[in-house]
């Protein structure tokens, strides 16, 4: 099972994570100004998007 | 409506664009001349590149340092360059391939000043990140410009060359976070981008490699060379709901065989079995897969176009791999457990289809990294030709220390002698700005991703591992549909920066696919592993030893050949040079 989770109370909506993803998994969303995860499928858990956040509110778990 | 031209104007020596292997040597080459250099990246710098998503390892002849159970190690950089040549259908520019094999060494050893560990940068070497194994050799350059004063400047889509005659003056670019506006004047431009993997459906590049510095260089003036010699890998992903990404062909999945929809093993009719089935690869066709990888793609294309395929796509078979086989590897165990989560390999075939992984071709450069064009200069993979029409597993990374170096010092002395002159760069005469005629508003508008969706579809589908004149044709009246009638109706919201770099980045894929499609429908051959077509199955020296060059004219894309750059190595049936 693999999933992102970002806080979204604390996503200041900077877009670094969109910017770092090199598969397009995340997106963000101009209405609600935060990121969020649009195609799951296609991460390949190199943690770009975690290592990157400068809010530190991103997690990438993997669970066998 | 757009926010009018609350521009922000800043000046360098040096503009280093992209921050992948080659932008970040060049980078640091050129503060070693004492160049004020600016790296800007549309991503972050150093971060979502190709380098770091490289797999594999560096090519030089550094023998009883560089050695390697997969590869051949050289002992002279001749055998280098004689292997390169080959590989590449001698199509290469031997000026190049020479500069690549004589400074790979050096290059390669002087990336321990800059704190790389590992000179092998291979799977073998444990990491926690399987899947980066170049942020080996990315995050110390990154480091080291921190340290030289490199200005970086990430999130900057650079979308248009500023020119004055033959000369590059700058760029036109926007911040794709805050969306203000940013024109770059510098001395000399170093375009070190990366290939357009991502221009077709299938491939395993980062989403960032669009190519939209081909599509510049070619509104500029600029020659482009070798646009229909792309690589494509075998091992991609093609099963649902997990990534398209490559697939190492390591220990254990050498024990795999590759089967069609039947279940037949079919390799063996396009690869002469020289072992028994149940060897592994390597001992099965007496070849190590990335040596032969764009014949396994063509295999597995075809195996699929003739109706053999299972959901559009070939299987690998796992199934008789024993677990203790995976547990050797830690590359293998990390494939199996994170890219696919785990899939039960005992039971399950995984589906896989070929992807682009490579553009050979690029902005024509010589042995200087200069292009056609004063003041712009390229290195890597944006820059062509190189690989020819095949490239040794290794090169690549090569060609960004070795080019990047070269561009960086070229770029830096050329800034110089400008500096001399007292050129200023101010009062230049403007050309319509393309991204204001992006986000003007238009009747029935159209997404940047309706637009990249089609094109990446056409190109993959006309020039992908197997092509033909006529679905050449059928591509290329399909992109100009496209150029006439959908291109005008892309639109983005200035509110939304993130969407007006996907629309720069879908107007010049347009522009990149129109290069591809034609020169590979001009080839009426094929060659190496770079260029495949079902009406011309032969290589063709007599007609076709030659290098396809695309530029603007007139408004218009126009195509020549040029002959091969050929200095020291001729193929064996060419008359009065010296066989390879």
């Amino acid at each position: 099972m693999l999933e992102i989770i970002i806080d979204q109370d604390k996503c200041s909506g900077c877009a670094f994570c969109v910017l770092a993803c090199p598969q397009k998994v995340l997106d963000l969303d101009y209405d609600t100004t935060k990121a969020y995860v649009a195609e799951i499928n296609e991460c390949i858990v190199c943690r770009n998007c975690e290592e990157q956040c400068p809010k530190g509110v991103i997690q990438v778990r993997l669970e066998s | 409506m757009a926010q009018k031209e609350k521009k922000t104007h800043v000046e360098t020596d040096v503009l280093v664009i992209g921050s992948g292997g080659a932008g970040l040597r060049a980078a640091i080459e050129a503060r070693r001349y004492g160049a004020e250099v600016m790296l800007v990246d549309k991503s972050l710098i150093g971060v979502n590149n190709n380098t770091v998503f490289a797999g594999g390892g560096l090519k030089a002849a550094l023998p009883g340092i560089l050695d390697d159970s997969m590869n051949k190690a050289y002992n002279t950089p001749e055998e280098h360059m004689v292997d390169t040549i080959k590989y590449g259908g001698y199509l290469s520019d031997q000026r190049l391939v020479e500069a690549l094999a004589i400074q790979a060494p050096a290059r390669l050893l002087e990336l321990i000043e800059f704190g790389v560990e590992g000179l092998r940068l291979r799977i073998n070497i444990p990491s926690k990140h399987f899947t980066k194994y170049g942020v080996k050799l990315t995050k110390p350059m990154v480091e080291t410009c921190k340290r030289m004063g490199v200005r970086m400047r990430p999130h900057t889509v650079v979308y248009d060359f500023v020119r004055e005659g033959g000369t590059i003056r700058g760029v036109d670019a926007f911040d794709c976070i805050t969306g203000g506006r940013v024109a770059i004047t510098a001395r000399s431009v170093v375009v070190a981008t990366g290939g357009a993997g991502e221009i077709y459906l299938r491939n395993n590049a980062v989403a960032q490699a669009t190519g939209e510095a081909y599509s510049m260089a070619f509104r500029a003036g600029a020659e482009l060379i070798g646009m229909e010699l792309v690589q494509i890998d075998p091992y991609i992903l093609a099963e649902p709901g997990l990534p398209m990404w490559y697939v190492h062909p390591c220990k254990a999945r050498f024990l795999a065989i590759e089967r069609n929809a039947k279940g037949e093993p079919f390799l063996n009719k396009y690869l002469p079995l020289k072992g028994k089935m149940e060897d592994p690869f390597p001992v099965r066709y007496g070849v190590y897969p990335p040596d032969v990888r764009e014949f396994i793609s063509r295999a597995m294309y075809l195996e699929v176009m003739e109706g053999r395929g299972e959901n559009g796509a070939v299987l690998l078979d796992c199934t008789k791999v024993p677990e203790e086989e995976w547990q050797k590897d830690p590359a293998d165990r990390y494939a199996r457990e994170v890219i696919l989560r785990g899939m039960d390999l005992q039971k399950q075939m995984i589906h896989m289809l070929p992807g682009a992984i490579h553009n050979f071709g690029g902005i024509r450069i010589n042995e200087r990294c200069e292009t056609s064009l004063s003041g712009l200069y390229a290195a890597g993979e944006c820059s062509g030709l190189l690989h020819g029409s095949g490239r040794l597993g290794g090169n690549a990374l090569s060609e960004t220390i070795v080019f990047g170096a070269i561009s960086g010092r070229e770029a830096a002395n050329h800034a110089a002698s400008y500096r001399a002159r007292g050129r200023g760069a101010e009062g230049l005469k403007k050309k319509p700005d393309l991204l204001n005629e992006i986000l003007k508003a238009k009747k029935n508008p159209l997404s940047p991703r309706e637009i990249e969706k089609k094109v990446k579809t056409i190109v993959w589908e006309c020039a992908g591992p197997v092509r033909s004149g006529d679905g050449l044709k059928k591509g290329l009246r399909q992109l100009e549909k496209l150029q006439e009638e959908d291109l005008p109706r892309l639109q983005v919201s200035p509110e939304r920066p993130l969407h007006m770099k996907e629309a720069v980045e879908a107007y010049h894929m347009a522009t990149v696919a129109e290069m591809i499609v034609r020169s590979a429908l001009m080839r009426k051959e094929s060659r190496g592993g770079g260029h495949y077509r079902l009406d011309y199955k032969k290589e063709d020296n007599e007609h076709w030893l030659k290098n396809i060059i695309v530029r603007k004219v007139k408004g218009k894309m126009e195509l020549n050949t040029a002959p091969v750059s050929f200095t020291r190595f001729y193929p064996p049936q060419m008359k009065g040079g010296k066989d390879a």
